[in-house]
């Protein structure tokens, strides 16, 4: 027998979901973390796990106190975690990403509704407290040819320290690496942004899933090259300088990953372009001018208070706010738009 | 079957296809029919045909208070009890029953017939009093062609698109009775003013090749535009060049029929063309139906999959339909489609996640995001300031929100609500889109 039920409009819908959305970016995730289990070993995968969890349990908990619905399933406090351990050095302890994560679920994103809501970037925020909490460690690399480091996430792992690319740069020196190096991730770096074809790769992948939007990276990258073009921290040319700035430190990765969130981001497309420019912008000025070697995520938390008035911007410089529904200005609201 | 493109607009899998493999089949009369007449608040204004009394053919069965008809009997029979009903998109309306008694007996031509050139008054009086509506967004017909007339529109264009995965009727009405629909959209543009006469389609090869081959052969002088692109097709379709800074209006495929019809034989509408479709069809086909035959009827002369697995009956669309919760719902002269849906679609409850797809796939250039953000606030002016006036309730927003939020039920919230009795929430401003195209 024919069911004739209530249903609402539409009768076939996209298939994305939030949660599917959140699979994307935790699968371009993963894929970050392959060389670095290649190179240490299983601490990499053990701590990114142990950060997904600790951001899933304080989402929960701050349901809880919030009163609100578990929503732990749309998976966004997983992809919280693990970009948060992959903006972490490979040896640090457990509790160094794991402020970084209760800090950003609980701070920055429960209390202003959850999944959507945040007005910061959430792992921005979150790694960006963790590095006024612990600058030294957070900055604490250990040689890349340090080789399998031990499972004991508590604590940090034993192994000979090294000067990050970044650190170099701040210096004033040019970091004595091969190009190559930098590119296949044979740096002291963050354990997911120390491989830049690796990360544009992925960015790659979520621009194809339309997880991310291309416009603020390219412009993010393209404001950041423009400064090291311009304003070079080593003499050994503009070109050098550019290519090491934007493989150095977790510039690449915040472009891609942090500064295409959503939910925090411009929606309009010139509106995107635009913040994507301002992000590098103070990316450079952080790095130049900063009290750390690296300042993508302040930069980023500074830029994310301008999407909503670039959007309001853009929105009036186009016109479109004056148009009513027939193409002619408007000086208020539309008359007698139904009947 | 739901693609998401980097572009405005839903890109579709076109199922329209599978109807056109099946011959086109005109129903026979069923054993009750259900004629809606007015909204039901208006009920103590008309007058309707008592209970019991035969009525032929094409006879009026509900007069307004200034003895104007209402609604025309499309089969000669037994008039049964008035019944308040809830017609999907319309609200709830009075409806009469009608049994067909059978015979052809039928009134004489109520519009007298006309085999040359009808003059404009001539051809807007017959679409007036007959009681013609427009089957894209259930206009009355003759108020539309005389406010095209007002505005001096330069293009007519007729609307044979189509744009949904299942609906194919204006497509059909199109290829089947081809010169029909071409007379159709001459008069009204003759009725409107205006010169220039286009017949639109959305990717044509869905009714075959030959079909699209024949069909080009016989327009008989009317320019014909093949147009492919992404749901819902009017935004992009109007933006083309070749409309550039013209005014357009827009009338349905089956209202050209139904005007052709009307001038030449005098007789209102009897029966619509409509497709059956929809992952429970086993046979998607196109039928001409009996007006004001049940829903429930017309399934049953369709090959189902197991009907047990049907979960949903919608009309009108698949994107901006309506569900059919009664078996005894109608189908009228604007339903355009049946489908039988095996599967719900789910409706995620994640809330906004604030990904922007809605801004992308707007045709009309909404600030989506925001227009229902302000609306969620009780800031309507500005929820307007962000184009909320320009929404043609498509519903791409709603297919493409992975959060489950039906962002335009939001957008439109800033508009004054629909009449009962009035179809689309957005038919004025939907029209008025693209006649006052700069």
């Amino acid at each position: 027998m024919i069911k004739f039920t209530e249903h609402h409009a539409p009768f076939l819908r996209h298939g994305e979901s939030a949660r599917s959305m959140a699979v994307d970016r935790l699968i371009a995730c993963a894929v970050l973390l392959v060389l670095p289990v290649v190179r240490y070993g299983l601490r990499p995968l053990l701590m990114t796990a142990a950060v997904m969890l600790t951001a899933a349990l304080t989402e929960m908990l701050m349901c809880l106190f919030l009163r609100r619905e578990v929503r732990v399933a749309d998976l966004d406090s997983l992809v919280i975690g693990a970009m948060i351990a992959l903006l972490m050095p490979v040896n640090a302890a457990y509790y160094v990403p794991a402020f970084a994560a209760v800090f950003a679920v609980a701070v920055a994103k429960m209390p202003f509704g959850g999944t959507g809501h945040a007005p910061f970037e959430p792992v921005a925020a979150g790694v960006a407290f963790s590095t006024l909490c612990f600058p030294t460690l957070i900055f604490d690399y250990c040689s890349p040819a340090a080789g399998r480091l031990d499972l004991n996430i508590f604590a940090a792992a034993e192994a000979a320290a090294a000067q990050s690319p970044a650190a170099m740069l701040r210096a004033g020196a040019r970091p004595v690496l091969l190009l190559s190096e930098m590119f296949t991730g044979n740096v002291a770096a963050p354990v997911g942004a120390s491989t830049v074809v690796v990360v544009a790769a992925a960015a790659l992948f979520l621009y194809f899933r339309h997880a991310a939007r291309w416009e603020i990276t390219v412009c993010f990258m393209g404001a950041a090259a423009l400064v090291a073009a311009l304003f070079p921290r080593i003499t050994t040319g503009r070109a050098d300088s550019v290519v090491i700035e934007l493989s150095a430190g977790s510039l690449a990765f915040c472009a891609a990953f942090l500064a295409t969130n959503t939910a925090n981001a411009p929606k309009l497309p010139l509106a995107r372009c635009l913040y994507g420019f301002f992000g590098g912008l103070f990316t450079m000025l952080f790095r130049y001018f900063g009290a750390y070697e690296q300042g993508a995520v302040f930069a980023i938390l500074l830029v994310n208070t301008t999407a909503a008035p670039l959007d309001r911007l853009v929105w009036k410089l186009t016109g479109e706010e004056r148009k009513n529904d027939d193409g002619k200005e408007q000086t208020g609201p539309a008359e007698g738009s139904a009947r | 079957m739901v693609h998401l493109l980097l572009h405005s607009g839903v890109r579709i899998d076109d199922m329209r296809a599978a109807a056109f493999k099946r011959p086109f089949l005109s129903l026979p009369e069923c054993g009750g029919l259900l004629l809606p007449v007015c909204p039901a608040r208006e009920r103590s204004e008309i007058r309707v045909v008592s209970e019991g009394e035969r009525v032929r053919r094409f006879e009026p069965l509900a007069r307004d208070a200034e003895n104007r008809p209402l609604c025309y009997a499309p089969a000669a029979g037994v008039v049964g009890r008035c019944v308040t009903k809830e017609i999907p998109g319309r609200g709830k309306m009075i409806c009469v029953r009608l049994t067909p008694s059978g015979g052809e007996q039928a009134v004489r031509p109520l519009s007298r017939p006309s085999r040359e050139e009808a003059t404009p008054q001539k051809i807007l009086r017959a679409a007036e009093l007959l009681c013609l509506n427009d089957e894209t967004d259930g206009e009355p017909l003759a108020e539309k062609l005389e406010r095209y007339g007002r505005n001096g529109i330069d293009t007519l264009i007729c609307d044979a698109l189509c744009d949904d995965p299942f609906m194919a009727d204006g497509l059909c009405t199109l290829t089947e009775m081809t010169g029909e629909v071409c007379d159709g959209l001459r008069l009204a543009a003759r009725a409107c003013g205006c010169s220039r006469v286009v017949i639109a389609v959305f990717r044509a090869q869905a009714a075959g090749i030959r079909t699209v081959r024949r069909l080009r052969k016989s327009l008989d002088g009317c320019e014909l535009l093949n147009f492919n692109g992404r749901y819902p097709v009017w935004p992009a379709l109007k933006k083309l060049h070749r409309f550039a800074g013209k005014k357009l209006g827009r009338i349905g495929a089956q209202a050209c029929l139904q005007l052709s019809r009307a001038v030449r034989l005098g007789r209102p509408a009897e029966r619509c063309v409509v497709t059956v479709s929809g992952d429970g069809v086993q046979k998607p086909q196109n039928l001409s139906v009996l007006i004001g035959t049940p829903v429930s009827e017309v399934l049953a002369h369709t090959a189902l999959s197991e009907e047990d697995n049907i979960v949903a009956v919608a009309v009108h669309g698949t994107f901006a339909g309506h569900a059919v919760t009664d078996p005894e719902t109608p189908v009228l002269a604007d339903t355009r489609c049946i489908l039988a849906m095996t599967r719900r679609a789910g409706r995620r409850k994640s809330g906004c996640i604030g990904c922007g797809r809605c801004n992308e796939v707007c045709g009309e250039n909404v600030f989506v995001s925001e227009a229902s953000r302000a609306v969620k606030r009780g800031r309507l002016e500005e929820a307007l300031l962000y184009g909320a006036a320009r929404c043609i309730g498509c519903r791409a927003c709603d297919v493409v929100c992975p959060g489950g939020v039906n962002p335009s039920e939001q957008v439109l919230g800033a508009l004054p609500p629909k009449a009962e009795g009035a179809f689309f929430p957005k038919q004025k401003a939907y029209e008025r889109n693209g006649e006052n195209h700069d």
